[in-house]
Order: structure tokens, then C-alpha cells, then sequence
């Protein structure tokens, strides 16, 4: 069933009976030719991109839970390109062109805003980077705007003009940059998968992933074994025990990354704003709840909660910037758990054992990546090699010294 | 920027029940502090970042370095590759603006639960 507002329109008229479920609910067969572990949003948009750009459509998706419950449907929805390091500028440069296109392309709402991104600096010298930043982006394709205070204070007047410990110098405007609904993405590739022939197959979590003379033949499930001359590991959140079914120990390490929403209020913040010195970034979702965070928690943690410290440091530092939202409720918080890279940059490689591939470690920054990483996902399981605008992403870029370390931190997993 | 906590502060995942194996005599510093009562991010780092530091000043390293002589792909797996477990692991921790010990913590990833805390070799420096 193909979905337009006529169709809506139609269904209204006669008691929404019409509608049919999104996606099948298949049994495992016992083989495909590609198996993806993981039905997140990087693994459904892996599965869709195998069946639409490479034609494999004997695949499936296996997911442990139900399609879209891990971060996919817990993060606070950003979409932006604004990278500065070869590796990740043309990778998110890529994406947001995806995005840009994905609502004709999957035939799904997922209520892509490009309502604009205001990275904020404080001095001199951080107005020079910022400066050095859009020229990146800039020479990748994109856009960026330096605005200096007057312009940012034109965009967002509610902010603290007067702190002095963080004084408002002016901000990087990135006007595609936004935000989307992140379950209608889930939502939409899953569907727009699963009518181009891939098995979606929920509740089924992988136990053991098989392995003969260092190639992968299938995996063991919960609802039996599936065999598979190649296999995706598309977990992010799980990435070391999935992993380590397969012998593999990764550089990975979870951690804590805790968000907020305030009840729904009307329409006050237009853009997503990010301010780096005070590790918070905040924007207004459509149904007018603040959605904003912080910064790790920076121990390693699979808990899905974080604790209090970092919340009271993410208020501190929204009231440091806007005393406007004082009075909003915190409605809830939640912590999403975090593959942590050393570099703070993904993997989307091969792995040592032949027909087994890695898409994992997106840090904080998996959602707006989610078109381009099964993008590239699907080009490296299809055809073996890396697609060009990851081919940075390699799993064994740590030993070399080429690493992808955008904030500069060096090369610790919980510093980025 | 951060505040000293008032006394009766709780750990907030274990209550006032919170099992500590290695009180800290500092002035201040209470025992529920080791851990998750207020400074997780802040007074306590992890020990993975200043591990050169511990095991300089003779602390009881839980990561053991290789060699200097080790192969490249040893160094490179000390550095960058974890076990990263889902559940029960040990890690020391820094208690930097506090009495500047080094506490040895096994702790339940998945439930924040604390299992031992022991001061490593040298205590308080």
C-alpha cells in the first residue's frame, strides 16, 4: 500500500478499515544470502539499501527485540554535516543528502526538519576553528554561516548575553542541519525493506555466530539456526558481545549517555542549538517538548540510566544559557548506551573471519548517520569493498595511527 | 563549579546500605562517596585515563601494560580493544579532589551495582 495524503484522506472517510499492517511477519527460513544481526535503524537501512541498490533480497534482519527498540528510538534526532576531518566530511555529507531525499524515497513521513544548527563559541580563538569548520564544510559541499553575536542574538534573543564566564562571540550556523522523527525512520526503512522482499524477523536474538575455517556460516538464533555466507553485525550498544560470538574483541567501550524532554509547550526554540563549553544542546521537538543532553557519563555502564551528576551539570548548563526554561517540567530522561570508540569516529569494515562485517562504534552520532551507514553498510557486504565515502571507517585504523579524532582529545574511548 | 556534599546525601542507586570495603579517612570524605554518590564524572576518574599515573606511583595496576619490547599489535590491543563486559568488571578509580586514593571497584555494568571496593597498593598519595 503506497501512502499519500489522498490515501488519508480516503481511510478517513471510511473508518480507517482499510489499513494494513507495515511489514510481514515472516518465519527464519533456514538460509538467505546475507543475514544483518541488529533491526535498528543502521541495520534496517542496511537491509533496504542491499535489496534496492544491490539487488540481494534473499536477506534478513534479525532483531532480539522488536524493530527500532534500541537507540534508534532514544536519541535526541539531530541531523547535521558539520565534520571537519576527512573520514567523517564526505561520509556526513553523503547522509545528509540521503536524508535529504528520504521521504520520496521510502514513501514515509519521517518529519525531516531542516530547521538550522547553531554551534555557539565564546572567543576569539574559538571563533577561529569555528571559522576554519565552515570552510570545511564549505569545500565538502555544504553549508555553514558565521554569524557573529548581533546574528546570533537576531536567531535565538533568549539567550544570556551577559555571562561572562562564557560570553556569546557568535555561532556556526549550519542551515540543513536539523532534526527528524527518529522512530519514523526505523519505521520507514523497515517497511520499505520489507516490500522489497527482505524478512524482518523480531524476537529472535542471535546466541552463537558459526564459523569454519575463518568463514562465517551462519548464526545461531533463539528460534533455531539460520545459515548465511555472510553475515552484518549492525548492533551499536551491543557491538562487543555480539562480537565476541565470533571470537572478536573490539575497540569498543560502552557508556552512559543521558537525554532529557520537557512537557510539550509552544513553539519557542527554532533551531537545534549546541553549546559546546557547557557540553548542552537543545531543540524543540514538533509536538513541543525541549529535547536536550549532555555529555557522557564517562564510566563504562550498560545500565540504560545514567546518574545524577550529569543531570544536575546538563541543568545547570541549560539555565547557564537560556534562564528561559527554568520553569519548563522535565518530563523524563534516559540514557542510551554508547559504542565508544577510541577516536570517537564509526567502523564499517570487514572483520578478520571472511563474510563477516562490522558496522559499529557511532559513538553519540548514529542517528543522523543511519541512511548513509546502510548505505555504505550494504555497499561493503554486496561487493567487499569499502564504499568510498567510508573508507576511512577500518576497524584496524588504531594500530595504523590513522585515526578520525574530530574533538581532538586523543585516543580514549570516554574522552570524546 | 561543582559543591562539597552535605552528609546525609545518599547514594542514590544503593542507599544508605551501599557496601564499602575500603574507608576513606580523608577529612570529608565520606564512604558512600567512593562512588555513585555525587562526583561519578568528576572527583572519581576512571583510572583507564591515568593509568600511567597509578602504576608510576607503585599502584596495583588492573591493566597490565606490555612490555616495552611487545609487538606493535600488543601495544595496540592494551591501548584501544576492551572485553567491555556486559555485567561484572573491575576498574580503578581516581578520587582526584578527594583524598587522592586509588580504589580498586568491582561493579555490575548493567545494574550500577557496587560488589567490592578495595584501596589498591600504596593507599592514599
Amino acid at each position: 500500500m503506497r501512502y499519500s495524503g489522498f490515501k488519508v484522506l480516503t481511510q478517513g472517510l471510511f473508518g480507517n478499515r482499510g489499513w494494513k499492517p507495515a511489514w510481514r511477519d515472516p518465519a527464519p527460513k533456514a538460509e538467505y544470502d546475507a543475514i544483518i544481526i541488529g533491526g535498528g535503524g543502521h541495520g534496517l537501512s542496511t537491509a533496504y539499501y542491499l535489496a534496492k541498490n544491490h539487488g540481494l533480497t534473499n536477506i534478513a534482519v534479525l532483531e532480539k527485540g522488536y524493530l527500532g527498540s534500541g537507540n534508534i528510538g532514544r536519541n535526541t534526532t539531530i541531523v547535521r554535516a558539520n565534520y571537519f576531518l576527512p573520514g567523517n566530511s564526505e561520509f556526513y555529507s553523503h547522509s545528509l543528502k540521503l536524508w535529504e531525499g528520504l521521504e520520496s524515497e521510502l514513501n514515509y513521513n519521517v518529519m525531516h526538519s531542516q530547521r538550522g544548527l547553531i554551534n555557539l563559541f565564546h572567543s576569539d580563538g574559538q571563533r577561529d576553528a569555528f571559522a576554519r569548520r565552515g570552510n570545511a564544510m564549505i569545500n565538502q559541499g555544504d553549508d555553514a554561516i558565521l554569524l557573529d553575536r548581533d546574528g546570533v542574538r537576531e536567531l535565538l534573543p533568549y539567550l544570556d548575553y551577559d555571562n561572562t564566564r562564557f560570553p556569546i562571540y557568535g555561532g556556526l550556523l549550519h542551515p540543513r542541519g536539523g532534526t527528524a522523527r527518529h522512530d519514523a525512520v526505523a519505521w520507514g526503512y523497515a517497511r520499505a525493506a520489507d516490500r522489497r522482499g527482505v524478512d524482518l524477523i523480531q524476537n529472535c536474538e542471535v546466541t552463537g555466530i558459526d564459523v569454519q575455517n575463518g568463514r562465517v556460516t551462519g548464526v545461531q538464533t533463539t528460534r533455531g539456526a539460520i545459515r548465511a555466507k555472510k553475515v552484518g553485525i549492525v548492533v551499536a550498544g551491543r557491538s562487543s558481545q555480539v562480537a565476541a560470538m565470533a571470537g572478536l574483541r573490539l575497540p569498543i567501550e560502552s557508556h552512559i549517555l543521558q537525554a532529557f524532554v520537557t512537557e510539550g509547550l509552544k513553539p519557542v526554540i527554532d533551531h537545534v542549538i549546541s553549546f559546546g563549553m557547557g557540553h548542552f544542546y537543545i531543540s524543540q521537538s514538533d509536538k513541543g517538548g525541549l529535547v536536550f543532553g549532555g555529555d557522557l557519563d564517562f564510566y563504562a555502564s550498560y545500565a540504560s540510566r545514567g546518574n545524577l551528576p550529569m543531570v544536575e551539570h546538563v541543568m545547570e548548563a541549560g539555565m547557564t544559557l537560556m534562564p528561559m526554561i527554568g520553569r519548563a517540567r522535565v518530563l523524563r530522561s534516559w540514557g542510551g548506551i554508547m559504542d565508544m570508540s577510541p577516536d570517537g569516529s564509526p567502523i564499517i569494515d570487514r572483520t578478520p573471519i571472511e563474510g563477516l562485517y562490522l558496522d559499529c562504534g557511532w559513538n553519540y552520532g548514529g542517528f543522523k548517520a543511519v541512511p548513509a551507514s546502510g548505505w555504505c553498510m550494504a555497499h561493503l557486504m554486496a561487493t567487499g569493498e569499502s564504499h568510498e565515502v567510508a573508507r576511512r571507517f577500518t576497524l584496524n585504523r588504531f594500530a595504523k595511527g590513522h585515526l578520525i579524532d574530530e574533538e581532538g582529545t586523543g585516543s580514549q574511548h570516554n574522552l570524546h | 563549579m561543582r559543591k562539597a556534599r552535605a552528609a546525609s546525601t545518599i547514594c542514590i542507586d544503593h542507599g544508605p546500605s551501599f557496601p564499602f570495603a575500603a574507608p576513606c579517612r580523608a577529612v570529608g570524605c565520606l564512604r558512600r562517596e567512593y562512588f555513585c554518590q555525587d562526583e561519578a564524572a568528576g572527583s572519581f576518574i576512571l583510572a583507564k585515563i591515568l593509568r600511567g599515573e597509578a602504576e608510576g606511583r607503585g599502584a596495583e595496576p588492573l591493566h597490565h601494560a606490555p612490555k616495552a619490547d611487545a609487538p606493535a599489535s600488543a601495544w595496540d590491543d592494551y591501548l584501544h580493544n576492551r572485553d567491555n563486559p556486559a555485567g561484572v568488571t573491575q576498574d580503578l578509580w581516581f578520587h582526584e579532589q578527594g583524598c587522592a586514593s586509588w580504589l580498586k571497584v568491582t561493579r555490575n555494568t548493567v545494574t550500577h551495582e557496587i560488589l567490592a571496593v578495595e584501596a589498591v597498593a600504596g593507599g592514599a598519595a
